[in-house]
């Protein structure tokens, strides 16, 4: 088959391939798709709760101010929000000048207000509680609020529904430098269509105002960012170096066909790749898309070393299929363990590069024919020598000093130094910067992000909430002896059904409507300051309805809420109890573990275990691959000393990277391994060839200039590859996503010390002298 | 007396009457700019605290209550008051915010004294709309000299619906002030100020026919 032919049936094949991508992509851009998976209780609220909690549709609004007064820039601060509120996708703008009215709490907490707390149930009580009553009453003077405290003296709704916005204080939303506007959106973080067009309605408000120093923060913001930022990246990159690499590549080959045949690989493997992603999973990560093909950079190694080997070294190669063969599959297995990792961003990684390199190695096959790949070669583009077959060959004399010498210079540092990031943040391609500013604000505004929570499993939902009761008793008592400052807990919204009816026949009971009447007379309230009380308590004993979950749903004001404290998991329920401001966590996580139901989770600690118990397992499996490659290695060439000089050097080359990037960007993180992983695979590739065994030349002897053709060949091929590569990622480390930065900026450290080390681990082949052998001419 | 000299003197005396009355009360209504000038001479000293009492009466009282405490105008203007019985609170308005301290019942037991320092402390924007919010806001521009800020949101008028009055001499004098915002009118009528010389000695609030609260100020020492 012509070469024509070849090239046309592969552009077939990548037409079909990239029919069936499109067909059945699905692209996400969801922050926690690169998350480890759960080991432990503990690491699996924690996963669930990522993108869940009441902090993720909330989006922060930073207005520096600009003003000359701090009164002028919070009138200017509030004006805004006045406008924000009449965007379609805002639920909410804090802070807001509150109103305390019936109308204004959710009608399905102020028609159920008797069932929400316990009601005193006689004289003393309500003497006690009706005194307090007297007190809001001096301060909330209005009629409004009269209203509300005459229907409800114990405030039990009020009391409930602050537990869900323990926002706090307004003071803390404004000082001299910045105004901060909290909105909060009605749609979820992971609704990226409703995020897009809020944030988008947000900038050109912001714009109008000629407020375009205001930053703002939040998850939906940096959803709707990164895949912009993916978007405009991933093209923008692509396109430059794909412009400059068949630049290098055409100023090296000086043939278009030749071009061809080196980028059409490289294409199919990326395209076989997003096939068989699509075809796997449902949605594929924005992040693996851009990544993925960078990790695909070491298949353009592939025609290039079989096109420049039978470009230059046309009449007397060995084939380098072999070599090819053993690089292909070594980088094939250090991409299989990222495949087996768990995460499932890394698991698209893993497999995408996996296919991309294996594909990519045999469309080179194909395209460049070669003794050795199984693949017919056409007689008239076979242009191998008769003798290839006949060869021997010798192995090449390698330095081992280089890649000791590095190892030993680097040692001390990698071993002294802290290596890795357990900080979950790192796992997400947003600014390190940005993630910092969004947690001091969250800090300052007191919105959620508490460290300390309470577990609760259960298959009955009645029998959760129960237990549930019996977890907040205890908190309340913590509360009362201020060990704790406060809890969220489902409960205050949705009692059992046993604690439903307690209270109302707590509340109907003789005892303690006489002692209400008791405690009345005692204080200087008129006999009918309470009748919409009283009138509550009546439909409470004509009505018997009770609070449940479909209600709960059926109320938009608290849906975000409830869902948030209580939803289905595998097999039954989970109740979570936030838990904020506890003075000793020791004290009463032993209190709480004495009562034997729930789990007391710490989210820092199972954060920081989540990354370090992932990170163990990677290493693991890499660890496990580099097993598996050396028994490669050394069963398919039967040298140890060249395996030794090759595992050797891929050491020394990672130990370069890492410590470049330990230098240029701070701890390593998953990402860095996955780079790292490359960086080994180019090493290993440069090495594979540079200590390739040559022919021997001491029996035969070949036309002229084909000896030093061959080993020209191998370093000018190692050479382009080298130069690809660094061009390609010297690329991506301008790009402004700091993950592709540090991506590009480690692999293009990598590159220069794996193209260095394996060039200066080798000796300059000098013909075998040996007895009987011709000394070449010159060429 | 005859017919048409009693008709005369009725109506002399009629004229003679309004003349007088309008006499009066050209001479008891001083221009807004007068009730300006006395607000803006009001003398409550910064850093020294003023024993007070509220007195409140509301339609869901059978008879009014009060509380005793201190308030204080602190050097940067913000209005503190402190609730000393029946149990102790602190109220702090400064920037049109109001910061409420109120200890629980449970560390009131424990130990009085430090229950209000350790207390939490919640913090919101007054509303220039809300009724109660609005007094406050008053309070705090009247006595940190804020007249401007006072004119934005109230109108001075006299009780008899002039300018202003004063009574028996200018020593002792009363303004009513009444909201502009007509829907804050519904909720609050009028907040009268009763002082003498350059003292402010009572704000006499009427929310509605039913309700109304009076802040009056004790002695200029605690």
């Amino acid at each position: 088959m012509s070469q024509n032919k070849r090239i046309g049936s592969l552009i077939c094949v990548i037409g079909l391939l990239a029919f069936v991508a499109v067909l059945r992509l699905q692209l996400s851009y969801d922050l926690a798709f690169f998350l480890p998976p759960a080991n432990t209780e503990a690491q699996q609220i924690l996963l669930e709760r990522v993108g869940q909690g009441p902090g993720a549709q909330l989006t922060f609004v930073v207005l520096p101010t600009q003003s000359a007064s701090t009164a002028e820039a919070e009138a200017q601060a509030t004006e805004l929000a006045i406008a924000m509120r009449k965007l379609p996708q805002v639920q909410r703008v804090l802070p807001e000048q509150r109103m305390l009215s019936i109308e204004q709490l959710p009608p399905l907490l102020w028609n159920n207000r008797l069932l929400l707390d316990d009601l005193p149930a006689n004289q003393a009580q309500w003497l006690d509680a009706l005194s307090t009553t007297l007190d809001d009453m001096m301060f909330a003077s209005d009629p409004a609020e009269r209203a509300v405290l005459a229907g409800d003296p114990t405030l039990a709704s009020i009391s409930a529904l602050q537990q869900f916005t323990r926002l706090a204080n307004d003071q803390q939303f404004s000082n001299s430098e910045q105004q901060v506007l909290l909105v909060q959106a009605s749609a979820a973080a992971f609704d990226l269509d409703s995020q897009t067009q809020l944030v988008d309605d947000l900038r050109a408000l912001l714009k109008q105002n000629n407020l375009t120093s205001a930053r703002l923060y939040g998850s939906g913001v940096y959803g709707v960012d990164l895949q912009r930022a993916v978007k405009r990246e991933a093209t923008l990159y692509s396109m430059l170096a794909s412009v400059a690499l068949l630049a290098l590549l055409f100023f090296f080959l000086r043939s278009f066909n030749l071009l061809l045949v080196t980028g059409l690989p490289l294409l199919a493997g990326g395209i076989a790749g997003l096939t068989v992603l699509a075809l796997v999973f449902s949605e594929v990560h924005g992040i693996t898309l851009a990544f993925g093909f960078t990790l695909l950079g070491v298949a353009v190694d592939y025609p290039l070393h079989l096109v420049v080997h039978q470009q230059q070294a046309s009449q007397a190669s060995t084939s380098v299929w072999p070599t090819l063969r053993l690089g292909v599959l070594s980088t094939a297995i250090a991409y299989l363990a990222f495949a087996l990792s768990g995460t499932q961003g890394l698991q698209q990684l893993g497999l995408f590069a996996l296919v991309g390199v294996c594909v990519a190695a045999l469309a080179s096959a194909w395209l460049c024919p070669t003794p050795g790949t199984g693949i017919e070669v056409d007689a008239n583009t076979d242009n191998l020598p008769a003798t290839a077959s006949v060869e021997t060959v010798q192995p090449v004399r390698l330095r081992h000093w280089p890649w000791a010498v590095v190892l030993v210079v680097t040692a001390p540092f990698l071993a002294t130094l802290p290596l890795f990031s357990d900080d979950l943040g790192s796992l997400t391609p947003v600014p390190a910067a940005t993630l910092a500013a969004d947690a001091k604000l969250r800090e300052n505004l007191g919105v959620t992000n508490m460290r300390y929570l309470v577990a609760l499993r259960g298959v009955d939902q009645e029998q959760l909430l129960t237990q549930t009761e019996t977890v907040v008793s205890l908190l309340q008592t913590a509360v009362q002896g201020e060990k704790l400052e406060a809890y969220q807990s489902i409960t205050s919204l949705l009692p059992s059904q046993q604690k439903q009816r307690e209270r109302r026949m707590t509340a109907l009971s003789y005892e303690s409507i006489q002692g209400f009447d008791a405690a009345l007379a005692e204080l200087p309230f008129a006999t009918d300051a309470f009748a919409s009380f009283r009138a509550a308590l009546t439909t409470q004993q004509t009505t018997n309805g009770t609070l449940g979950w479909q209600a709960l749903q059926d109320e938009p004001a608290l849906r975000s809420a409830a869902n948030n404290l209580m939803y289905p998991a595998e097999n039954g329920w989970v109740s979570l109890v936030l838990l904020a401001g506890i003075q000793q966590p020791q004290e009463l996580e032993a209190q709480f573990n004495a009562l034997g139901i729930g789990q007391w989770i710490d989210l820092k600690a199972a954060s920081l275990t989540l990354a370090a118990d992932y990170r163990s397992r990677v290493l693991q499996l890499l660890a496990l691959a580099l097993a598996c490659i050396a028994l490669l290695l050394l069963t398919l060439t039967r040298q140890p000393q060249r395996v030794i000089w090759l595992l050797g050097s891929l050491a020394a080359t990672v130990a370069c990277a890492m410590l470049g990037s330990l230098l240029l960007q701070g701890l390593l993180s998953l990402f860095d391994l996955m780079a790292l992983t490359l960086v080994a695979g180019l090493g290993l590739d440069y090495g594979l060839f540079y200590s390739r065994p040559t022919r021997d030349h001491s029996e035969q002897v070949h036309s002229e200039g084909d000896y030093p053709d061959e080993q020209s060949a191998t370093a000018r091929a190692v050479l382009l590859c080298a130069l690809s590569s660094l061009l390609v990622f010297g690329i991506l480390a301008c790009s402004s996503i700091p993950l592709l930065q540090g991506i590009g900026t480690t692999v293009a450290c990598g590159v220069i010390a794996a193209y260095l080390l394996a060039r200066a681990g080798r000796y300059e082949n000098v013909p075998s002298l040996s007895k009987g052998a011709k000394r070449r001419p010159a060429a | 007396m005859s017919m048409p000299q009693h008709r005369i003197s009725v109506c002399l005396s009629l004229i003679g009457t309004t003349l007088l009355l309008a006499g009066t009360l050209l001479a008891a209504e001083p221009p807004t700019n007068q009730a300006v000038a006395i607000l803006e001479n009001l003398e409550f000293p910064a850093g020294e605290p003023v024993a007070y009492e509220e007195t409140q009466m509301n339609p869901m009282l059978k008879q009014p209550v009060s509380q005793q405490g201190f308030v204080e105008i602190t050097t940067n203007g913000a209005f503190v008051m402190q609730v000393t019985t029946p149990r102790p609170e602190q109220r702090r308005l400064e920037n049109g915010k109001l910061s409420l301290t109120r200890p629980s019942k449970t560390a009131l037991r424990r130990n009085p004294s430090t229950a209000l320092a350790n207390a939490r402390t919640r913090t919101l924007t007054l509303n220039p709309k809300h009724g109660g919010h609005l007094v406050l806001l008053a309070i705090t521009q009247l006595l940190s000299g804020d007249i401007t800020a006072l004119m934005q949101n109230f109108q001075l008028q006299s009780s008899h619906g002039k300018t202003c009055q004063f009574v028996e001499s200018c020593e002792a004098w009363r303004i009513v002030l009444t909201p502009k915002n007509a829907k804050v009118k519904k909720r609050l009528l009028s907040i009268e100020l009763n002082g003498v010389n350059d003292r402010l000695h009572s704000l006499y609030t009427q929310r509605s026919s039913e309700a109304w609260q009076r802040l009056t100020f004790i002695t200029s020492q605690p």
